[in-house]
């Protein structure tokens, strides 16, 4: 192909722009020099790349040249993706400077090297881990690089190469992760020492009475930070010995590393690091010779469970000034004593809350349901039967885990409140009676307190404003116009965001577009219809045999191929709050333009609205579609305009869609929520008082014929979710990359 | 007619004793609402052992089970019965439903909300204190002797909106909810059935209980006991046990490659 055709070419890619004709042919030029296949796959990024910048897409043009030697073009679809993404975060600038180098800053990055970064692993390892510990565990990178827990989460190093190959590097990282899955599930942080082990301390060193705190005990040894990584060590026994049993092929493929690890010869790390690693050798690898170097008695004392021997285990290492620690912190990471234990304060506050709330609102509906059934004798003595019936449940679970039977008829306890019972009895022993008492109590006052509603008094709201109730738990009861909606128009802006993002999901939409074609085309043989397509042979034969006896014989005979008529409607409801500002934001605003792509193809009807506000008085619902609305350039720059604003009272919103979409006439009627987790206010509305309320939202919308579907992003998978949205009719994503997937396939699910 | 009937009914008979471990007091309550003449409805996920329990009943009780998988193409004469042309005559056949009613069997409708609404009407009259079958065609209102009982299953974990019981349907059963059973019986279970030793069990019990963990990460359901089963017999064959596990249980749980990954190094750490 000649200079002029080339540029004939171009010019068209571009139209109707008119580009300088020298900037062109500068281009031209040099791509006249590259194969003409790999000629072709940088031009065929032209289109994208044109209508976000000129200026970049000419850079793109000039650095892509250099490519060509660099790699095959298959990768240049990932590399334009980066490319734009830089450019819509920081800039031409950086988008060029990013492209600079190609070497350093796209090929590296992507092969990697043998090091293993955090965010490369958690995909498969949080699962992984979830999976083996049955806990919502979760994985983050330490900003100081440290490796330690505080319950919840387990912080890792960044990037760590303490081997050679990547594989191996991988594998111990899943070890260590392990290893502080075990400390957890050992209990080594709810530790709690007796008055005499701080006695033992206090003779020893000096110091102070005891309270019971485990992060106050340690704090009693000259080196707290010591104290803290020797009781891992000196608890090393049960943690690995908990490993050994649930997962022994981690252990044997393991071993190597261990070894390698600890195979350094004696007094290279000094006295405390030969004993060191004389231990975790003992330990870790039982069945290789024992080293000369041994003191055998540190082994022994390492056995044993309680507190009482671990200040003479702590001496042995401490007369040792030197070092030597490294291997230890490897393996075992730098506990944050004081972390875990607040952790679990506050967790085991929380549960207890949630435990309390839970149960009085399961004893309220059962108590109403029991009314039902036998009129006149509900009331007080049955509320007793019940706390009594929840209390025998609970000590069977004692010696049986799961009482897999139930009769519908008798109490089945919600899975939501088992769960916590669960957590409860796994921290605390058993629930202790109070809660059961705080529960009862509150759905008692509940029940005297339901008939008369608090009023919220409001003034009357402007024009296209709406006032709902809200659900006051403690209570019971509604607080009677109690929020005040505001219908708001978003300010379109224009913004390359639509096109970037079609671009960047190229390959999704078109694997998911084809999905939504086939809901959209459900073909349907219909059977025993008057006339159609083939001979039903079923009717047929019928027909026969009740002519044959003597009926009169149907005349539906044929098959028929219908299109099925979907008559969905479904309203879009995305949470605007701040809480969202960032990543969250952006792959909600994303997942959004995909849906709408989507949703154009599967002929469903749908809506889109934003909600945020601020107080009762101003909770603010974002037109971006309406109903009925095209999907148009208007759409798109309202999407664009979508951003953090305010705060995340979800209540009113859910009400008001339910009202929506009551009234129109689609025999299914969807209601889908995207947020980030809690829903939250300024005045008050936080914790159970919100989730409660907008579980009662998300209730009344189920009982005025409205299917409700919640897809919410965050780290964890709180257990509130399944209580607040209901069992299976919500997902939760947490690999946020995965939203746009996850959220098209669940409406295909949902509607399919 | 009849006896050619009798002899299909007899086919049903369940004459060996089935192999089934209670998990709870499932087996009481399902011989007491057989004694109170109530109908039944076994919850729980799939390949957790309803159907074997339906022919443990059966045997218990001696009863024929006759057993009908629902789809959405089920008509109702597929289940009540229709007439055939036989030479030159229309000759009647009762349908599964028709026949249990008759001879006093038990009529396992399995998966029942993949049948249509309009096919899952006609099970109500039976499912309720009438206990009767009208057959139109015949003419007839089929009165069930206190031998028959109806048993559906559903599995409630599947999400579609469009599929779920009706509430006028599902309160006219005695419910029994499985879900998977514990541990030791699990093992004790995939042991028999699968035919392995009991350490290789145990570990493949727990594997399952590590995926029925991830239901927050984005899998669907998490092993049954049934793939259990189906990884021991192919380990019973020889492979070894990645292979055994990958092709036995994991990809059958899901196409996420994360996820797949995640369960791939399960195996690894445990076996
Ligand atoms: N309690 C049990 N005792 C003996 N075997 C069991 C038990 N539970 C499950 N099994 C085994 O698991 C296999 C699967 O169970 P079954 O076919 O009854 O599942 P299901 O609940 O009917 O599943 P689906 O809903 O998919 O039909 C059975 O073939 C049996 O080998
Ligand atoms: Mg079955």
């Amino acid at each position: 192909m000649d200079l002029g055709e080339q540029k004939q070419n171009f010019y068209q890619l571009v139209f109707p722009s008119h580009p300088n004709d020298w900037e062109v042919e500068e281009a031209m030029e040099l791509l006249a020099e590259i194969p003409a296949d790999y000629r072709r796959a940088l031009l065929a990024h032209v289109p994208t790349i044109w209508p976000i910048s000129h200026s970049l897409c000419f850079s793109f043009l000039g650095e892509g040249v250099k490519g060509a030697s660099h790699w095959p073009p298959e990768l240049l679809a990932e590399w334009v993706r980066q490319i734009l993404a830089r450019y819509e975060e920081a800039g031409l600038r950086a988008a060029r400077d990013f492209m600079g180098d190609i070497e350093k800053n796209f090929l590296e990055p992507l092969h990697g090297n043998a090091g293993v970064a955090v965010d490369e692993i958690r995909g498969a390892m949080v699962p992984y881990l979830r999976g083996v510990s049955g806990l919502a565990l979760d994985l983050a990178a330490d900003g100081r690089g440290r490796l330690w827990t505080d319950t919840r989460t387990i912080y890792l190093p960044g990037r760590q190469r303490p081997f050679p190959e990547r594989v191996d590097n991988l594998l111990f990282l899943r070890f260590t992760i392990i290893l502080q899955w075990a400390c957890i599930a050992e209990g080594i942080f709810h530790l709690q020492p007796r008055d005499q082990d701080f006695a033992v301390v206090a003779t020893r060193y000096g110091t102070g009475p005891g309270n019971g705190r485990i992060d106050d005990y340690l704090a009693c040894f000259p080196s707290p930070v010591l104290a803290g990584r020797l009781l891992l060590l000196y608890q090393l026994p049960r943690i690995f010995g908990l490993v050994r049993r649930w997962l022994p092929g981690l252990v044997r493929a393991v071993q190597q590393l261990c070894r390698q690890l600890l195979e350094i010869p004696a007094g290279r790390c000094g006295r405390r690091g030969d004993q060191v690693r004389e231990l975790l050798r003992s330990t870790l690898l039982p069945s290789d010779p024992v080293p000369q170097f041994g003191d055998h008695q540190l082994s022994r004392l390492g056995e044993s469970g309680g507190l009482s021997r671990f200040p003479d285990f702590y001496d042995r290492f401490a007369d040792n000034k030197a070092g030597g620690d490294q291997v230890l912190i490897l393996l075992l990471g730098d506990p944050d004593f004081s972390a875990a234990r607040k952790r679990i304060e506050q967790t085991r506050e929380e549960d207890r809350e949630l435990f309390i709330s839970r149960l009085a609102g399961w004893l309220e509906e059962s108590q109403i349901r029991g009314q039902a059934e036998e009129e006149g004798t509900g009331g007080a003595g049955r509320a007793d039967s019940i706390v009594l019936t929840a209390k025998a449940g609970n000590r069977a679970r004692e010696k049986e885990v799961t009482p897999g039977i139930s009769l519908s008829a008798e109490m089945e306890l919600p899975p939501e409140l088992t769960a916590v019972m669960q957590r409860i009895e796994a921290d605390l022993g058993e629930v202790p009676d109070s809660y059961i008492e705080a529960a009862a109590g509150m759905a008692g006052r509940g029940r005297n307190l339901a008939a008369g509603a608090e009023t919220g008094g409001l003034a009357l709201p402007p024009a296209a404003s709406f006032i709902y109730d809200e659900w006051d738990y403690r209570r019971a009861g509604y607080r009677k116009d109690w929020c005040v909606l505001a219908e708001k128009e978003l300010p379109p802006v224009m913004t390359s965001f639509v096109p970037l993002t079609l671009q960047k999901y190229r390959g999704l939409i078109a694997r998911v577009r084809r999905q939504f074609e086939m809901l959209r085309t459900t073909h349907r043989f219909v059977k025993r219809r008057r006339y159609g397509d083939d001979i039903d042979f079923d009717a047929m034969v019928d027909a026969l045999g009740d002519r044959q006896a003597g009926f009169a014989p149907s005349d539906r005979l044929f098959i028929r191929l219908v299109r099925d008529q979907r008559d969905i409607a479904a309203l879009f409801l995305v949470d605007m709050s701040n809480s969202t500002e960032g990543w969250v934001g952006r792959l909600i605003k994303e997942t959004v333009v995909l849906l709408c792509e989507v949703m154009e193809v599967s002929g469903d009807r749908y809506g889109i609205y934003g909600f945020s506000g601020m107080r009762r008085s101003r909770c603010e619902l974002f037109h971006v579609k309406h109903l009925d609305e095209a999907y148009d350039e208007e759409v798109r720059r309202r999407i664009g305009a979508i951003g953090p604003r305010e705060y995340t009272r979800m209540g009113p919103p859910i009400r008001h869609l339910t009202r929506m979409l009551q009234a129109t006439d689609a025999r299914l009627r969807l209601l889908i929520t995207l947020s980030d987790g809690k829903p939250e206010d300024y005045d008050g509305y936080v914790d159970v008082y919100a989730i409660e309320d907008t579980r009662k939202a998300l209730v009344e919308a189920r009982g005025g014929g409205i299917h409700s579907f919640c897809i919410t992003v965050d780290q964890t998978a709180h257990d509130y979710l399944a209580h607040m949205y209901g069992r299976g009719n919500y997902i939760f994503v947490n690999n946020i990359e995965k939203l746009p997937l996850r959220m098209t396939e669940f409406y295909r699910l949902l509607t399919s | 007619m009849d006896t050619s009937n009798q002899q299909r009914i007899e086919e049903h008979r369940v004459l060996v004793e089935p192999f089934y471990l209670p998990q709870g007091n499932e087996i009481e309550l399902a011989l007491a609402a057989s004694r109170e003449r109530l109908p039944l409805l076994l919850k729980g996920p799939t390949g957790c052992g309803k159907t074997r329990f339906m022919r443990y009943i059966a045997w218990r009780l001696n009863r024929p089970l006759i057993t009908v998988s629902c789809h959405d193409d089920l008509s109702t004469s597929d289940l009540i019965g229709r007439y055939l042309v036989k030479g030159m005559e229309a000759v009647w056949l009762d349908g599964p439903l028709t026949l249990a009613v008759r001879h006093g069997a038990i009529c396992y409708l399995d998966e029942i909300v993949e049948a249509r609404k309009d096919t899952t009407v006609v099970i109500h009259p039976l499912a309720d204190d009438r206990r009767e079958l009208p057959v139109e065609k015949l003419g007839m209102i089929y009165a069930a002797p206190p031998e028959f009982m109806l048993a559906v299953s559903y599995n409630p974990g599947y999400q579609s909106v469009l599929k779920d019981l009706k509430p006028s349907t599902r309160q006219r059963f005695v419910s029994l909810s499985f879900s998977y059973p514990r541990p030791d019986l699990e093992g004790r279970i995939v042991m028999t059935e699968g035919k392995i030793e009991e350490p290789l069990a145990a570990r493949l019990v727990r594997l399952a209980g590590m995926t029925r963990s991830l239901k927050d990460s984005g899998l669907a359901e998490g092993a049954s006991t049934r793939l259990l089963i189906q990884a021991a017999q192919l380990l019973r064959q020889g492979l070894d046990i990645r292979s055994a596990c990958r092709a036995g249980i994991i990809e059958s749980l899901t196409d996420d490659p994360e996820l797949l990954e995640a369960m791939e190094e399960m195996v690894q750490s445990i076996f």
